[in-house]
């Protein structure tokens, strides 16, 4: 539960997966079809695909590098070993600035949706206030009690997620989805590379390594998640690409909820876009536990703080703060799409690989020198 | 008629402030003249158990808190310690020495429960031998007292001589008792007075004879009062801890079901039983029981209810940790699967640890019914959660914030029946869920000889008048009528109680926040309880942590095909049953790959 050294919380593979795949999956509800939709057209529905099967290389090179030469060790106590501690400090302060960032941004396109599509009257403010002490406390439970709810809300997220898209079914124009590579290969390539960043598996795969509790094990949990979540993604991208003409679905934020007001099966079954609303919730609230955990997390490991947990407050506040800052929704959006959409494929693959083969590097030239004095 | 307007006059006119002063106050005894005046002789056992911090001392320094726990722990204990100060714990040799001590002990003569009853036992031509029995009028079965004690020793004995004038020869050739028992120390003799059984002491002996003759009325075993069944024992718990250690025996006829009886309470004790199967149930199960039963400090214990609270987990919160039945079936059934029993003094129901979320949800019936039968009622109690935790709420979030996922014509039909109403829907919904309280409240009170009158009181008010007098909406009582029956639904009388308190929290955050105020505070609920344990197992296993066994969970697992306990039991035994329950089925044996499944 807590990392203070007593003992590492131990979380059984089929959580570790249902947190994974929320944490991806998530990004359904948020900007990332838009901005695929923007850069692909016709072809979004491919980004995924070619993103997860990115993320899945990374993933085994990664979880390789881990078992093989840092068991039990997570990114903090692996800079520690490359950079020496203060090398270590500005890694984890990295990552841990990237979650804050991420969780206030989520924070405010969450609570914008929420006031602009079910709570019009609600102040801005008590919305995000609320969802703040939620997701505090969730995080505050640690990554045992984020990744025990994320098994039970997964079932609901999947069949939610699926029967968003399948209701919609009357809808469906499949000859929306041509030209088949919509923009073009390259800009399609280029898109997948960009907006890679939703897939953080790899970086949270550093951070929750030690963690597992049966690190065989982890392959397996990254194959399903990535597999899983890049599923999910392109089924929603498919539904929300033969509903909506391509040049629309680049312009709106909230893919999930134009889905939503869609359905009209029957007389009854129609509008059901408030009910989707307990899918909403439950996946970014667990989403955005696992960025505050992780920041707290490492910030604790850092500055080798005995507990992470007194910290979870301040970052509450803190996100919560930086959340509020942009003067509208529209400022978010940008913020998010020009640099952690964007960029964020570097903090999240880029410098957890770099540091693990520096890691890799090190130690093999230590064993190599120590064969060499025996 | 003078007397009475002139001493009304003078009554008028007088001032007399005698009419402020009361019969009798309680106050401290510190200086009470009142025991010496009437001749009551101080007792040595007497303690003031008044703990500095409870008398009216307004000069107190402030302390922290630690100090002040360590203090209070440190009064209690010398309290207690000065109860008992005094006590020899031999018993005398001398037996009015023994009657003295008795007499001082046990307030005689004020408290006239106590009996002492002296007789001489039947001698030849000697010394009498003098002897005395003590017992508790009322907790004993006063034919054993006389045909078992009583009459062979004064009537049938002929004791001849000093080598037989011991307590040996008494228990083995003179008392014919069905359950004796030799004792050499004085606590052993009090506190077996105060069960119920009868001591016996003999002059110049320095032990006591416990004759078991406990008869103290008591009901009979009757049928469930709250989990009652279709399919399955009718029979319940009563006010008998032996009757009900029995019950469960008499069911589970093993020899490794073990009963170990704790006493606890430092005023007066009360039994309390631990029953589990050795080699089956984890023995760190059973000393975490042990240890939390044993460390107990309180003057007095007197029901489950009281005990579970000192040993559960969380008693703060609202859910209960720790499942208590009145079934002996389920108990059996219980104890078998490797779970721990605990039976509290004369409490009609028994507490089984650990438990989980589900096994609250479910009945000992599940079992008794074929598979779909049972996973249909199972599934519809878990609707029946669900509605009576949030039906309020969601109606509250719909009308107010969300009434586009209506269709058309029921919300013209919600509109209309709201026409009239002058209120808004909180408190419409507040003002019924009260009144259903009310009635809930009032039915368990209420005397039984007017207990139909509720029926008709509560579907007057509720169901007709509130309607034509316009204060609530006819689909408002339907929704609370629904949510009623809902929870009556829950079998656990402790989780239907914490769904009454919860559902509360839902309607106000239906209110405040409609669909998006619920979802949160259903997640973050959902997240205390992922985190909540009941001794020592996460209270959502098997499902979060993900455990073994999780067939018989939501739905209920064909009986022939759950071999193995509940995995976070931790049993010593995991299996249960053979894997090929069912050997002369030729289905099963081709399923399990044995030739072509001819026999």
């Amino acid at each position: 539960m807590s990392q203070s050294g007593k003992r590492n919380a131990k979380v059984p593979a089929a959580e570790m997966t249902a947190m994974l795949i929320i944490f991806v999956a998530t990004n359904a509800f948020l900007t990332y079809p838009r901005y695929i939709s923007f850069s692909a057209y016709e072809a979004a529905w491919m980004e995924p695909i070619f993103s997860g099967a990115l993320t899945l290389v990374l993933f085994y090179l990664v979880e390789w590098i881990m078992r093989k030469y840092f068991q039990n060790l997570d990114i903090v106590e692996i800079a520690k070993e490359v950079f020496g501690r203060f090398g270590a400090i500005f890694i984890a302060l990295v990552f841990a600035l990237y979650f804050l960032c991420s969780t206030a941004a989520v924070m405010r396109e969450f609570t914008e949706n929420v006031v602009s599509t079910v709570l019009p009257s609600t102040p801005l403010l008590l919305v995000g206030a609320v969802f703040m002490f939620a997701v505090g406390y969730i995080a505050y439970a640690g990554i045992e009690g984020i990744c025990r709810t994320a098994f039970i809300f997964l079932p609901i997220l999947l069949v939610g997620l699926v029967g968003v898209c399948l209701m919609t079914v009357n809808w469906w124009r499949p000859y929306l989805l041509l030209p088949l590579w919509g923009t073009g290969p390259v800009r399609v390539f280029m898109g997948a590379m960009q907006y890679s960043s939703i897939f953080a598996n790899v970086l949270l795969l550093t951070i929750i390594f030690p963690h597992v509790n049966n690190p065989k094990k982890m392959r397996r949990i990254g194959a399903v998640s990535i597999i899983v979540s890049t599923l999910l993604l392109v089924f929603l991208v498919l539904s929300y690409h033969m509903v909506f003409p391509a040049a629309e679905t680049g312009k709106t934020s909230f893919a999930l909820y134009r889905l939503a007001r869609m359905i009209h099966m029957g007389p009854f079954f129609q509008r059901l876009e408030s009910i989707f609303i307990f899918l909403w919730v439950t996946a970014a609230t667990v989403r955005m536990a696992v960025t505050m955990w992780g920041s707290a997390y490492l910030l604790a490991k850092a500055f080798s703080w005995p507990t992470y947990r007194p910290a979870v407050p301040a970052i509450v506040l803190l996100s919560f703060s930086l959340g509020m800052w942009p003067q509208n929704w529209m400022d978010v959006i940008e913020f998010d799409g020009t640099y952690l959409l964007k960029w964020g494929w570097i903090v999240v693959f880029a410098v957890p690989v770099a540091v693990l083969l520096s890691g890799w590097i090190k130690r093999s030239r230590q064993r190599h020198r120590r064969v060499r004095h025996v | 008629m003078n007397v009475g307007v002139g001493g009304a006059l003078k009554r008028l006119l007088t001032v007399d402030d005698t009419i402020l002063n009361d019969d009798f106050s309680l106050t401290s005894d510190d200086d009470d003249q009142e025991a010496a005046k009437y001749g009551d002789e101080p007792n040595v056992e007497s303690v003031n158990f008044t703990t500095a911090e409870n008398k009216m001392d307004t000069a107190k320094k402030p302390v922290s808190m630690r100090a002040f726990l360590r203090r209070a722990e440190r009064e209690y204990e010398e309290a207690v310690e000065k109860a008992h100060a005094g006590q020899q714990d031999h018993i005398e040799l001398d037996l009015d020495d023994m009657k003295r001590r008795l007499s001082r002990f046990f307030h005689l003569p004020q408290n006239k429960d106590i009996v002492i009853r002296e007789f001489v036992v039947g001698v030849e031509g000697r010394a009498p031998w003098r002897g005395m029995v003590v017992y508790v009028d009322g907790l004993v079965d006063k034919n054993v007292i006389n045909w078992a004690i009583l009459e062979p020793l004064m009537v049938w004995s002929h004791l001849a001589d000093d080598p037989k004038r011991v307590l040996t020869y008494v228990v083995d050739h003179l008392v014919p008792g069905h359950q004796t028992q030799l004792i050499e120390k004085w606590s052993e003799a009090v506190f077996n007075i105060l069960a119920g059984s009868t001591v016996v002491f003999l002059d110049r002996c320095d032990a006591a004879l416990v004759v078991e003759s406990k008869g103290w009325e008591h009901r009979s075993v009757s049928t469930p009062k709250m989990e009652n069944v279709v399919r399955g024992s009718q029979d319940a718990f009563t006010e008998n801890f032996r009757t009900n250690t029995g019950l469960v025996r008499m069911r589970l006829r093993s020899e490794h079901l073990v009963t170990e009886i704790h006493a606890v309470g430092n005023l007066a004790k009360t039994d309390v039983a631990i029953m589990y199967i050795h080699g089956l149930t984890n023995p760190k199960l059973v000393k975490e029981v042990r240890r939390r039963i044993s460390d107990i400090d309180v003057d007095y214990v007197l029901d489950a209810g009281m005990l579970e609270q000192f040993i559960e987990d969380r008693p703060s919160m609202i859910i209960p940790q720790v499942l208590v039945t009145e079934r002996p079936d389920r108990v059996a059934a219980m104890l078998a699967e490797g779970y721990v029993a605990i039976f509290v003094g004369h409490s009609p129901v028994a507490i089984i640890v650990p438990v989980v979320l589900w096994s609250l949800m479910h009945t000992s019936e599940d079992t008794n019914l074929r598979i779909i039968p049972g996973t249909f009622i199972r599934a519809i109690r878990w609707v029946a959660l669900l509605t009576a935790l949030l039906l309020p709420g969601l109606y509250i979030a719909v009308t107010n914030y969300h009434s586009e996922m209506l269709p058309t014509d029921l919300m013209l039909a919600i509109a209309g029946s709201r026409e009239q109403v002058p209120f808004p829907v909180v408190v419409e919904v507040l003002l019924m869920e009260f009144a259903i309280e009310l009635i809930r409240e009032a039915g368990i009170r209420i005397p039984s000889v007017i207990g139909p009158t509720i029926g008709i009181v509560g579907a007057l008010i509720i169901g007709q008048s509130a309607v034509q007098a316009g204060i609530v909406s006819p689909l408002l009582v339907i929704v609370v009528a629904t949510t009623a029956l809902a929870s009556f639904t829950v079998p656990s009388y402790e989780l239907s109680m914490a769904i009454r308190i919860l559902r509360f929290a839902f309607l106000i955050a239906g209110a405040v926040l409609g669909f998006y105020g619920i979802a949160i505070l259903f997640v973050v609920y959902i997240v205390r309880l992922s985190m909540l344990k009941s001794f020592g197992v996460p209270f959502l296993s098997p499902v979060a942590p993900i455990s073994g066994a999780a067939r018989d969970v939501l739905v209920r697992g064909p009986i022939w095909g759950m071999n193995n306990r509940p995995a976070f039991l931790n049993t010593l035994r995991s299996w249960r049953q053979n894997p090929m329950t069912r050997p002369w089925s030729a289905t099963t044996r081709r399923e399990a790959g044995e030739g072509d499944g001819n026999a």
